[in-house]
């Protein structure tokens, strides 16, 4: 038994081990991204509502659910509607508030990695990286991809690549000349690497 | 978070615009490199925030010398502190007793939850803030238990995660800073990153959010050159990391080191040599020191040997410490093992043998690999490291470690055979 003990306690300190490279979060590249994630979607913001949760005083807090009306689907079972739960919220003029796990509006399109669904205090795999801004392209009524922060993403491998001193390795400033990453070139990739995942 | 996010997000499509009108505007844009950014709400004015630092003990001496998680937090808090106006300040006091009333009273703990929900793969630690209008009300930082902590200045290591800096940034939440935007040298960029403590952004955000901290007690001016008080000789092993921290007296005063062994160099951030030597030899350094009262200049003598003097002979066996070993591979260690019987547990996922050592009472944990007839070697921290190589039986070597006194460590290329008493280099 002592043996066992002695397993599973190295067990989990090689656990905890893996590349945490983030105080918030791990930085996650889209393989990571699209390997961890339960379901994968397209949606739109349709509705949002906070409330208490939790069973017991030490578990009560304020939680939003966020409801999606559901476009596409990547990986995962498609539904035509996705509800989603993060920590943090506004109930009664309190407000809880959750540095890093991402808000919506209602009418925001974004590509989401879902993983942890009803479990996980933000249901998203590396919790802000795994939403993806959708907008549409004004003149030329392209949809576009946008990282979580509003960056314009450019290409796939710029996700989870961060440098030294935390800063993401390539980063494009608002108003540059560079033009996000079509949405569909982005769903072609995300598509590309779940068929991978099933080979 | 959001707010901000939106607010950027806004922002990108008005300045895109602009660019459409406007021609040659947007080229102007990424001047504006983005600074600090405000959650919102702050603190009142005059308040305390009372954290209460339930983190408890590592069990073990951290790398910074610190002996308990609460320490580690307790100079985090006090990293800000200084900077503080408008009468607000982090208090920290250790354990769960009640604050007055008046006082805004939160928690900083290990957990294996966020409310009652799982932490995920992903998160380190996480910031919960009530806020009631534009005011803070209550807050709480939760660390996750399934994460390796120790806590260092300097680069960081991948594989044992520095908390100070990690509360350092969660504490930057806990006063209403939110992530900064790319390009900015912040302790607050939502990545973890070699930065170890505030920077001048950090600074001016929160003096912007709580402004007129009081004049710092003035540093009394020396009235004699510093002299060095921390050890005059170094020793270390080629191709091992090195770390020497460089004290002295009368401070404050600045540092410059030459004439270091091939492979060191000097950290003037935090005042330490390191590195791993390249080349076996003695070696003369130049410190000079210097303060408003002078300058003193001492010789360091650095002695780099190959790490297989005759110490083993000696020291057969090495008890039970904790030993810090390098795992080569990528993977991550899965959770497929078995116990197979009083003897043995396999790996599935790397074929690994795990053999206990039977021949006393103390037992080893050997990593095998048959397939290959090789050994593997892990990052963590084990209590029982034989590591054992069945064509040599042989055992992994073990030597003192330079660069944590103390401690020992290991090359891949010397093993120690108990028959024979000899050492084996590969």
């Amino acid at each position: 038994m002592k043996r066992l003990a002695v397993f599973l306690a190295c067990c989990l300190l090689l656990a905890g081990t893996t590349a945490l490279r983030a105080i918030t979060v791990v930085p996650r590249d889209l393989d990571q991204l699209v390997q961890r994630a339960d379901t994968v979607f397209k949606g739109e913001v349709i509705a949002k509502q906070a409330r208490w949760a939790g069973d017991t005083p030490e578990t009560r807090h304020i939680a939003t659910r966020v409801t999606f009306r559901v476009r596409e689907t990547y990986k995962g079972n498609a539904v035509p509607v996705a509800t989603l739960e993060f920590a943090g919220g506004t109930v009664d003029g309190k407000t809880l508030a959750v540095p890093g796990v991402p808000q919506f509006s209602v009418g925001q399109v974004a590509v989401l990695f879902v993983v942890g669904q009803g479990r996980q205090f933000c249901p998203l795999v590396g919790i802000a990286q795994g939403r993806f801004h959708v907008v549409k392209d004004a003149a030329t009524g392209t949809e576009r991809i946008l990282t979580d922060d509003g960056g314009p993403l450019v290409s796939t491998a710029e996700i989870g690549q961060v440098d030294e001193t935390g800063a993401p390795r390539v980063k494009h400033y608002p108003g540059t000349s560079v033009q996000a990453m079509a949405a569909d070139t982005f769903k072609a990739e995300i598509l590309g690497k779940v068929a991978a995942l099933g080979r | 978070m959001d707010a901000s996010s939106s607010s950027r997000l806004t922002r990108w499509w008005l300045a895109a615009l602009a660019c459409l009108g406007l021609g040659l505007l947007g080229a102007l844009w990424p001047l504006a490199t983005r600074a600090y950014v405000f959650e919102g709400p702050r603190w009142p004015n005059n308040s305390t925030v009372v954290l209460h630092l339930v983190l408890g003990s590592p069990g073990k001496t951290l790398l910074d010398g610190s002996t308990s998680w609460d320490d580690v937090a307790v100079a985090a808090l006090n990293v800000w502190n200084p900077y503080l106006g408008s009468g607000v300040q982090l208090s920290g006091p250790i354990g769960s007793a009640a604050s007055p009333t008046g006082v805004f009273d939160g928690a900083v703990s290990f957990s294996d939850s966020v409310s009652g929900q799982d932490f995920g793969d992903d998160a380190l630690a996480v910031t919960e803030i009530y806020t009631v209008g534009n005011l803070m009300d209550e807050t709480d930082v939760m660390v996750s238990s399934s994460v390796t902590f120790d806590s260092y200045r300097g680069p960081l290591q991948k594989k044992k995660i520095d908390l100070r800096r990690v509360l350092i940034h969660e504490f930057g939440h806990v006063l209403g800073l939110d992530h900064v935007d790319a390009g900015t040298v912040s302790i607050m960029t939502p990545s973890i990153s070699d930065l170890d403590t505030i920077q001048a952004d950090d600074i001016a955000g929160v003096q912007a959010l709580y402004p007129n901290p009081p004049a710092p007690t003035p540093t009394p001016t020396p009235t004699s050159p510093p002299a060095l008080t921390s050890s005059l000789a170094v020793s270390g092993y080629v191709n091992t990391v090195l770390r020497y921290q460089i004290s002295a007296s009368s401070p404050p005063w600045t540092c410059t080191v030459s004439g270091l062994p091939p492979g060191l160099s000097f950290q003037p951030n935090g005042n330490y040599v390191s590195g791993a030597p390249t080349a076996i030899g003695a070696y003369s350094a130049s410190v000079v020191l210097t303060n408003a009262a002078g300058t003193s200049t001492t010789t360091l003598q650095f002695g780099i040997t190959d790490p297989v003097p005759d110490y083993f002979a000696n020291e057969q066996y090495i008890g039970s410490g904790v030993y810090y070993l390098t795992f080569p591979y990528s993977a991550p260690f899965g959770y497929y093992s078995y116990l197979a019987d009083n003897h043995y547990m396999y790996h599935f996922d790397l074929g690994w043998e795990y053999v206990f050592d039977s021949r006393d009472s103390d037992e080893g944990i050997y990593l095998y690999d048959f397939a290959s007839s090789t050994f593997f070697y892990t990052s963590v921290e084990l209590k029982f490291p034989y590591l054992y190589d069945f064509s040599l039986d042989a055992v992994l070597y073990y030597y003192p470690d330079a660069a944590n006194p103390g401690r020992y460590t290991s090359n891949p290329r010397y093993f120690y055979n108990f028959s024979t008493g000899q050492i084996i280099t590969k």
